[in-house]
């Protein structure tokens, strides 16, 4: 079989919690490059269906249909498969910046792990991705030394991408990375994404109710509502003609967030 | 509401670049606030800028290093907060943290009746309060566990109203629930201050619905008030750095 085309194809993937069916019937195709956004209401099953897609899904799980990475089924594959697709295939960045990085090892330590661990780096070559991956989100190298405990939540959130981007992954998947950062720094994190992404080519899955933060860095969105897809397309074409009452609430609620400014 | 904040500066001791160092962070620098009775205020700021230090030193949990706190013309310290109590209601930020998960939730409504000394056993005034936040006052026997984070906002909301203060204070208190959460509470809150005349200090980073909710607004930046007035003057023309940066960082949605 020739190699996929698409970076990601998701085809009815349900994702069944406590005996819930908390995704029910998801299908999306990314391309190389592309960037998709999730958005919906809690519990519309965003980021159960973010975590399927980088094969992280929590114990107690229980997923159908398909999610194809590089050619390889997470769907019902055991660990040692997925980790082989995590890295080179498919890199997360969660929300909480603060819990994913570990507060007693520096962060060079923390960005060489998925270095050596994913692609066999010896010490040396580490170091100098390490230091690429810092400049990436613009970050000195020097920072290698710090702890996260010294860092703002915006340079730990810079980090955890810098960590999720080191293994020059086909697929970045981002649930909610700015919810715990706010105004300008929310919107610089947003910015170095962008950059990096333009960068290296890597197509993203973003995951947020935040619409602004959509508009931001997406181009498409599909929007959730009880674990089903109600709407997809271009962000511009949606937000300016939702069709779906749950996307016109939240096109509402973004706007409530825009201040009024008369001249 | 009348606070007059006078040279206020607060400092905290935060862990250094080595786990046994310290260093001293100035959370508020010389801060100079006056917020006229009869207005509602937005202080809003980028993390950092020192919003919640000022919320408590204001509210008298926290005595600064420097300066004074007036309420009403009187100074306020932690040991004498003086007529400040009764007259403010109080809304944290997280609503999972600010409710004990012990009680059911009628009781925590009728805890702040209680140490105000306000006699009878409350159970109407608690029904009222749960109708006027929207919930049935049939759920008063239930804990906070069995609530979604917007009902717990909303029960905190109530709480804080349950005196009928003068002032309500509310910490980012719509930062933690889901937009369309977010978007009835703003509502709720707008209207819950019109109609009982409570006066409303607000602490955000969101500047829509600061200007919504608010007529002035308090910029801050460093542990300073650098810019403040009307809210719809200050966004319009900004002549602080600060307040550029806010606006800067509003993530619009184009929608024609």
């Amino acid at each position: 079989m020739p190699p996929a085309a698409e970076v990601a194809a998701i085809r009815d993937l349900t994702v069944t919690a406590g005996g819930v069916r908390c995704v029910d019937g998801v299908t999306l195709t990314v391309a190389p490059g592309e960037r998709w956004g999730v958005v919906g209401p809690s519990g519309a099953g965003k980021s159960l269906t973010a975590a399927a897609v980088a094969g992280l899904l929590p114990p107690g799980t229980c997923a159908g249909g398909s999610v194809r990475i590089a050619d390889r089924e997470l769907v019902g594959a055991p660990e040692a498969a997925r980790a082989g697709v995590r890295g080179r295939g498919v890199a997360l960045v969660a929300q909480d910046a603060a819990t994913a990085l570990h507060p007693l090892l520096s962060v060079g330590r923390q960005l060489a792990m998925p270095l050596r661990r994913h692609q066999g780096l010896d010490r040396a070559a580490a170091r100098t991705r390490v230091a690429e991956a810092l400049a990436a989100v613009d970050l000195p190298a020097e920072l290698a030394r710090a702890r996260p405990s010294q860092l703002s939540g915006g340079q730990r959130q810079r980090v955890v991408l810098a960590a999720a981007l080191a293994c020059r992954p086909r697929l970045l998947v981002a649930d909610e990375p700015t919810a715990a950062l706010d105004g300008p720094v929310a919107r610089s994190l947003l910015d170095h994404l962008d950059r990096a992404l333009a960068a290296s080519g890597t197509a993203l899955l973003l995951v947020t109710h935040d619409l602004g933060v959509l508009a931001a860095v997406c181009e498409q969105v599909v929007v959730l509502a009880d674990g089903r897809v109600v709407e997809a397309g271009p962000v511009r074409g949606v937000l300016a003609a939702p069709e779906h009452a749950v996307t016109r609430e939240l096109v509402e609620a973004a706007r409530l967030s825009v201040p009024e400014v008369r001249a | 509401m009348s606070f007059t904040l006078a040279g206020v500066t607060r400092r905290y001791t935060v862990p250094g670049d080595r786990p046994w160092r310290r260093v001293v962070r100035t959370a508020l620098d010389g801060l100079d606030l006056e917020v006229p009775a009869g207005r509602d205020l937005a202080v809003v700021g980028a993390s950092g800028s020192g919003k919640s230090t000022l919320l408590r030193v204001l509210l008298a949990l926290e005595a600064p290093e420097a300066g004074t706190v007036r309420f009403r013309g009187e100074v306020v310290t932690p040991r004498r907060p003086g007529a400040l109590r009764r007259a403010v209601g109080v809304v944290a930020q997280d609503p999972g943290s600010s409710l004990d998960p012990r009680l059911p939730v009628g009781a925590s409504l009728r805890e702040p009746l209680e140490c105000a000394g306000v006699p009878g056993d409350h159970g109407e005034r608690v029904a009222e309060l749960l109708d006027a936040v929207g919930l049935d006052p049939a759920v008063a026997d239930r804990r906070p566990a069995a609530f979604s984070g917007g009902e717990r906002q909303r029960i905190a909301l109530a709480r804080a109203l349950a005196t009928r203060p003068a002032v309500l204070v509310a910490d980012e208190p719509f930062s933690a629930v889901d937009p369309t959460t977010r978007r009835r509470l703003v509502t709720l809150v707008g209207h819950l201050a019109r109609a009982s005349g409570t006066r409303l200090l607000l602490v955000s980073h969101d500047l829509g619905i600061a200007q919504r909710l608010c007529a002035d607004v308090a910029v801050l930046a460093a542990g300073r008030v650098v810019e403040t007035g009307p809210i719809d003057d200050v966004l319009a023309r900004p002549s602080a750095d600060a307040t550029r940066a806010l606006l800067d960082a509003v993530l619009g949605v184009e929608v024609p």
